[in-house]
C-alpha cells in the first residue's frame, strides 16, 4: 500500500527534501515493530510542511530520521534525500556535518533542550564554532546578531544569560536562534509551542513565520495542534499508526479531507466559538479593529485582511462568519465590510469585570471564596510566595465554572487550595460548608469526602506501584471502611461508569494508554460521589481525539451526577464546551468573570481579549484573519505588561 | 529474507505500537477478580525463578546447619561437635569426602571427616555448620535491624522535611562518624554481652546510615509527585502515604542496599571476631573460620574453601531474593522471554512484515542486535 502523495506543487521552488519508501522499525522485546511505513513526501524551499498525527503515529520518528538521530534499536530503509545527499545509511561523521549546518531542530521543551550550566551565548557559539573555524569574539558577535534576529530584547546582555534566567518564550527564541546559527536549509520544529502559553505561542509562531520568509528555510513542523497547523502549514501530511493516510495542501486537508481519519481528527478538535455559535453568539474577534481604530494608522492591515476574508466562503467545520457586528444572532450571516464596522459597545463597562455574572439565584453555594489569598508556605530561607491574592468566586451546586489563565497565573494553585493541598491564608473560603482558612489536615478529613480532584498528568498522579483497581478503591476504603467483595463491586461499577473494562483493574498505570489513565483518574475522583470536583487541566496531556472522548465522558458524568466543578484549563476552546461561567486569571488575580457568552463575545478586560485573540483556530483562512488581528493587538501592546520583557 | 512466506493472512496483527501492553489478553481475562497490591506482589515474587530457587537453597542450608550438629533444642545427627578435637584421621587432615572428578576423588564416599580437619583435629564440617548458624543469625538480625531503622528514619526525614529532617539527618551524620568496630567492642564490654547477639545488635544498630540517606533522598523526590497529592485528596493519613504509597516505590534501592549490607556484614563480623570481640573460640562463625585459616590456603586449601563456599551460597541466595523482591514490587519489570521464544517471535513478526509489505524491502533482523 502506498500512501497518496500530493505532487501538485505550490511553487516551482527547488526540492529541499525528498523522502521515498521510508520504513522505520524498532526492535522491542524481541520483535520488530514498524513505526513508519512507506512514508513519501517532498519539501520545497521556503515551504512549511506539517506532520500531523496523534502520539505514536510516527511523526516524531520520521522527523528524527531526517537527521539520522534514531536510537540503536531502529532500522531505517528507503531513501531520504537532502538536496542530492542521501541520509539513510550515511556514516555518522557525514551526518554530523549535516546536523546543525543543513538541518537543525527546534525542540519541544526549551528548558530541557538548552544546557542549564552554559549561557545561551555560549551554546550558540558552540554550534557556530563546531562547524566552522571562528574566533570566540566573532562567534559571540554572531550570537548577538542571531538573538537580535529572533527579537530578544537587549541581546547584548541576554547573550550572557543562563537558560533559567529567561522566560519560556525567550528560551524558545534562544533555541530558535541556535538552530538558525548555520543558516540551515531545513528546520525541524518538533512541537515548538506545545510547552508554551497561548499568547507566547502566538508570538513564537509569528516569529517563525517572519523568519521563514527572511531566511528562506523550509520547515518541517510536527504538532498535534490543528490550530497551529492552520496557522503555519503550506502542506500537511496526516499520519496514523506509522502510515501517511493523507497529504495535501492546507486548504485541501482542512476543507476537503478525503480520508476518514483526517475527518475524525478535525472533528475532534475543539473549535473556539463553535458551542456559543450554536446559541447564536459569536466569539469576539474584531478587537483588532477596535484597537486599530483607536490607534489609527495600523488599521490598514486589519481592513485588508478583513476584506479578503469577507469574500471567502467557508465550509466544513467553520462556523462563525468572519466579522459580524455587535448585533449578534440577527446579523449572523451578514459579513459586513470592515470599513463600516462600529466599535463594540461595552455592556458591562460601568461594572466590575470580575462580577459580570454570579451563580444562578436559588442554587445552594458549594464554593464561596471572598477575597481569598493562597500562599506557598515558606521553606527554610525561601519566603512564602503568594500565588493567589484577593480572589472572589462562588460556585453553585451542579455548576461548571471554567478557570482560564496562563501558566504561573495561579489557577492550579487555586484548585489545590480548594482541596486543602495549599493553605488559604486570607479572606474567607468555604467549601461544601466547611471553612478551610487556617484548617488543619485533620479538619479537612470531612471535606475530602465531598471534594475530589482530577490531576493534569494521569501518568504521575497514579501511584506506579499500585494496581489501578486499588487506586480507584482507595477513597472508598478510607472513608467508608468498605473492604473485600463489596469494595470490589464498587470498583467495578466505577470502571463501568468510565467505560473501562473490568479486567483492567489489576493493571499498573504504565500499562494503560494516556486516555485510559485519565479515565482512571476520573473514576477515582468520582468514587465517593463528590459534591465538588476540581479538574486541573485533565485533558491537556491527551491527544485531540482522546481529549474529545474524555470531555464527552466528563460531560455525561457531570450531567448524571450533578456535581459542581471547577475546570482549570489554559484552553479556551475546551472550557467553552463545558463551562457555564468562565473566570479569567492573571498574576494570581481574577481579571474577569462572566458567563461563557459574555467572556467569549464581549470580553471587557484587555487581557481576556488578548487571550482570545491568541487561540489558534483549526481553519487556515479564519486563522489567517485572526492572526493579523492578533498581530495588531500585539503591536498595540494590548494586555501586555511592561515588565514582561524586563531583564532580570 | 530469512523466512519463507507461509500462512499469509494467518496473522491478522498488521502493525502494533512500539511497546504493546495488550499482549497478555488471555491472562487478563482470567484475572477479573480484583487483586490487592500485596497479592500481586506475592504472586510475582513466587513466579520469580531465581528468588524461589535461592529461597529453597537458603532454607536447605539453614536446615542442614540446624540439624547436623544441632541448634538449641534441635538434636544433631552428626557424630562430631565443633568443640570436639579428635586425632587427625588423614595425616594432614584431608577431607574423607570423595566425589568423582573433584580434588582427585575416586567414587562416592562420605567418610568420618567429610570436610577434613585442621591441625588441632577440629572437624571442619561441624565447624562450618556452626559457623553457618552463627553467620545467619548475624546477618538476619543485622539486615532486619538496619532495614527497619534506616527505612523509618529515612522515610520520616524525607517525608516531613523541615526540622524533623534536620534533627534526624544530623543524628545520622553522628552515627556515620562513629567507628563501627570500636563501638561494637565498647558495647560488648559495657553490656558485658559476649557472642553472636551483641555483635549482631551492635552492627545492626550502626549500619543503617547509608540506607537512611538513600531512602530520604527517594522520599524527597517522591513526595513531590502528584500521586502523593492524589492520595492526600483521597483522605489518606500520613502513615498510609508513607508506608503504602511511597515506600513500595523505594523497594528497589532498599533491596539492593540491604543485600549488599548483609554481604558486608559477614566480613564485619569476621573482622570483629578477629579482633577478639564478639564470637570467641571455641565458638565459630564463617568469617572467623576464613580469617583463621587464611594462611593455610596453600597447604590445607579445604580449610579455606569450605567456609568460603558457604559464605558465597548464603550471600548469593540473599542477593537473588533481594532481586526477586525488587522485581516483584516493580511493575515495569518484564520477564525476558527465552532465546527460543524470541526467535519464534521474530519469525512471526517477519511474517507480519511480509504480509503488510508488498513492495518494501524486507527487514533485516540482524540490525540493531
Amino acid at each position: 500500500m502506498t500512501a497518496t502523495v500530493d505532487r501538485k506543487d505550490l511553487t516551482s521552488a527547488p526540492t529541499v527534501l525528498s523522502v521515498r519508501d521510508l520504513n522505520i522499525e524498532f526492535w522491542v522485546d524481541g520483535t520488530w515493530y514498524p513505526a513508519v511505513i512507506d512514508a513519501e513526501f517532498d519539501l520545497r524551499a521556503g515551504e512549511v510542511l506539517s506532520l500531523v498525527g496523534e502520539s505514536g503515529s510516527g511523526k516524531s520518528t520520521t522527523a528524527m530520521s531526517l537527521m539520522g538521530l534514531l536510537p540503536k534499536n531502529s532500522h531505517t530503509s528507503g531513501s531520504i534525500k537532502l538536496g542530492d545527499r542521501e541520509i539513510v545509511g550515511a556514516p555518522q561523521h557525514y551526518l554530523r556535518g549535516i546536523r546543525g549546518k543543513d538541518i537543525s531542530v527546534i525542540f519541544q521543551e526549551p528548558m530541557t533542550a538548552l544546557n542549564p550550566v552554559y549561557t545561551i551565548g555560549f551554546q550558540i557559539s558552540e554550534m557556530l564554532r563546531s562547524h566552522r573555524a571562528m574566533a570566540p569574539h566573532a562567534a559571540r558577535e554572531r550570537a548577538i546578531e542571531l538573538l537580535k534576529l529572533v527579537e530578544i530584547p537587549d541581546p547584548e546582555r541576554r547573550v550572557d544569560s543562563y537558560p533559567h534566567q529567561l522566560s519560556g518564550g525567550q528560551r524558545q527564541r534562544a533555541m530558535i536562534a541556535q538552530s538558525l546559527a548555520m543558516d540551515p536549509k531545513l528546520l525541524i520544529a518538533d512541537e515548538p509551542t506545545t510547552a508554551l502559553d497561548v499568547t507566547v505561542q502566538a508570538e513564537i509562531l509569528k516569529l517563525m513565520r517572519d523568519l521563514k520568509n527572511r531566511i528562506s528555510a523550509s520547515i518541517v513542523l510536527i504538532t498535534h495542534d490543528m490550530g497551529v497547523v492552520a496557522d503555519m502549514a503550506d502542506r500537511i501530511v496526516v499520519m496514523k499508526d506509522g502510515r501517511i493516510v493523507e497529504s495535501g495542501t492546507a486548504d485541501e486537508i482542512f476543507h476537503r479531507p478525503q480520508h476518514e481519519y483526517t475527518r475524525q481528527l478535525l472533528g475532534a478538535v475543539p473549535h473556539l466559538g463553535s458551542v456559543v455559535a450554536d446559541e447564536g453568539v459569536e466569539v469576539a474577534d474584531d478587537l483588532a479593529e477596535e484597537v486599530a481604530e483607536a490607534l489609527g494608522g495600523v488599521d490598514a492591515t486589519g481592513t485588508a485582511v478583513g476584506t479578503t476574508v469577507g469574500t471567502t466562503t467557508t465550509t466544513g467545520t467553520t462556523t462563525a462568519p468572519s466579522s459580524g457586528g455587535p448585533a449578534g444572532p440577527a446579523d449572523h450571516h451578514g459579513s459586513s465590510p470592515v470599513g463600516t464596522h462600529v466599535v463594540l459597545p461595552r455592556p458591562a463597562d460601568a461594572g466590575d469585570p470580575t462580577r459580570r455574572a454570579g451563580i444562578q439565584p436559588g442554587v445552594p453555594v458549594v464554593v464561596d471564596l471572598q477575597n481569598a489569598s493562597v500562599e506557598y508556605p515558606k521553606r527554610g530561607r525561601t519566603p512564602a510566595f503568594r500565588a493567589v491574592s484577593d480572589f472572589t468566586l462562588q460556585i453553585g451546586q451542579g455548576e461548571v465554572v471554567g478557570l482560564v489563565g496562563e501558566s504561573g497565573s495561579g489557577k492550579t494553585t487555586l484548585g489545590r487550595a480548594l482541596v486543602g493541598l495549599l493553605p488559604v491564608v486570607e479572606g474567607t473560603a468555604t467549601v461544601v460548608g466547611t471553612t478551610i482558612v487556617g484548617a488543619k489536615n485533620r479538619d479537612l478529613r470531612p471535606i475530602r469526602r465531598d471534594v475530589s480532584f482530577v490531576f493534569q498528568d494521569p501518568g504521575s498522579s497514579l501511584n506506579p506501584r499500585l494496581p489501578i483497581g486499588e487506586s480507584i478503591g482507595e477513597p472508598i476504603m478510607l472513608h467508608e471502611k468498605v473492604k473485600g467483595a463489596e469494595l470490589s463491586k464498587r470498583v467495578e461499577a466505577l470502571l463501568d461508569q468510565v467505560h473501562l473494562a473490568r479486567a483492567m483493574r489489576n493493571r499498573y498505570p504504565h500499562e494503560l494508554s494516556g486516555g485510559q489513565r485519565q479515565r482512571v483518574g476520573i473514576a477515582r475522583a468520582l468514587a465517593l460521589s463528590p459534591k465538588l470536583l476540581i479538574a486541573d487541566e485533565p485533558t491537556s496531556a491527551l491527544d485531540v481525539s482522546v481529549q474529545a472522548r474524555v470531555l464527552q465522558l466528563f460531560q455525561d458524568l457531570q450531567r448524571e451526577q450533578g456535581f459542581a466543578c471547577l475546570f482549570v484549563t489554559h484552553d479556551l476552546a475546551v472550557v467553552e464546551i463545558l463551562a457555564r461561567r468562565i473566570a479569567v486569571m492573571r498574576h494570581g488575580r481574577l481579571v474577569e468573570l462572566g458567563t461563557r457568552e459574555q467572556i467569549l463575545a464581549q470580553p471587557v478586560d484587555d487581557y481576556t481579549k488578548r487571550l482570545l485573540a491568541a487561540v489558534p483556530v483549526p481553519d487556515p483562512e479564519e486563522q489567517a484573519r485572526r492572526r493579523h488581528q492578533r498581530d495588531v493587538l500585539l503591536a498595540a501592546g494590548v494586555g501586555v505588561d511592561e515588565d514582561e520583557y524586563q531583564v532580570f | 529474507m530469512t523466512t519463507t512466506r507461509t500462512g499469509t493472512g494467518a496473522d491478522p496483527q498488521q502493525s502494533g505500537p512500539p511497546a504493546p501492553p495488550e499482549e497478555t489478553g488471555s491472562l487478563e481475562q482470567k484475572e477479573v477478580a480484583g487483586l490487592s497490591q500485596g497479592q500481586i506482589v506475592r504472586k510475582r515474587f513466587l513466579r520469580h525463578k531465581g528468588a524461589m530457587i535461592s529461597l529453597v537453597v537458603l532454607i536447605l542450608v539453614i536446615l542442614l546447619a540446624a540439624t547436623s550438629i544441632g541448634w538449641g533444642p534441635i538434636p544433631g545427627w552428626y557424630h562430631w561437635k565443633y568443640t570436639d578435637l579428635p586425632d587427625p584421621y588423614n595425616p594432614q587432615g584431608e577431607p574423607t569426602m570423595s566425589v568423582p572428578g573433584l580434588f582427585g576423588g575416586h567414587g562416592w564416599a562420605w567418610g568420618i571427616h567429610p570436610f577434613g580437619q585442621d591441625e588441632t583435629g577440629l572437624d571442619l564440617f561441624a565447624a562450618v555448620m556452626r559457623g553457618t548458624q552463627q553467620t545467619i543469625v548475624v546477618i538476619l538480625i543485622l539486615g532486619l535491624l538496619s532495614t527497619v531503622i534506616g527505612v523509618v528514619i529515612g522515610a520520616v526525614a524525607g517525608y516531613y522535611r523541615g526540622w524533623v529532617d534536620a534533627v534526624l539527618m544530623r543524628f545520622t551524620d553522628l552515627i556515620i562518624t562513629l567507628p563501627i568496630i570500636l563501638i561494637t567492642a565498647v558495647l560488648g564490654f559495657v553490656l558485658n554481652a559476649h557472642g553472636i547477639w551483641s555483635v549482631a545488635l551492635a552492627l545492626g544498630l550502626l549500619s543503617w546510615t547509608t540506607l537512611a540517606r538513600l531512602v530520604r533522598g527517594e522520599f524527597l523526590a517522591l513526595r513531590e509527585r502528584e500521586f502523593v497529592d492524589a492520595a492526600r485528596v483521597a483522605g489518606a493519613s500520613d502513615r498510609r502515604i508513607i508506608f503504602k504509597h511511597i515506600l513500595p516505590n523505594t523497594v528497589g534501592i532498599i533491596a539492593v542496599n540491604t543485600t549488599l549490607l548483609m554481604g558486608a556484614g559477614i566480613l564485619s563480623e569476621a573482622a570483629l571476631s578477629f579482633l577478639g570481640f564478639g564470637i570467641r573460640l571455641p565458638d565459630l562463625s564463617l568469617g572467623s573460620l576464613i580469617s583463621a585459616y587464611a594462611q593455610s590456603f596453600s597447604f590445607r586449601p579445604w580449610l579455606f574453601v569450605w567456609p568460603g563456599i558457604f559464605i558465597i551460597i548464603i550471600v548469593l541466595c540473599i542477593n537473588f531474593i533481594g532481586d526477586g523482591l525488587r522485581d516483584a514490587f516493580d511493575p515495569k519489570q518484564k520477564r525476558i522471554p527465552k532465546a527460543r521464544a524470541l526467535r519464534a517471535d521474530r519469525a512471526t513478526s517477519a511474517k507480519a512484515e511480509l504480509s503488510t509489505h508488498e513492495t518494501a524491502a524486507p527487514p533485516s533482523p540482524a540490525v540493531g542486535l
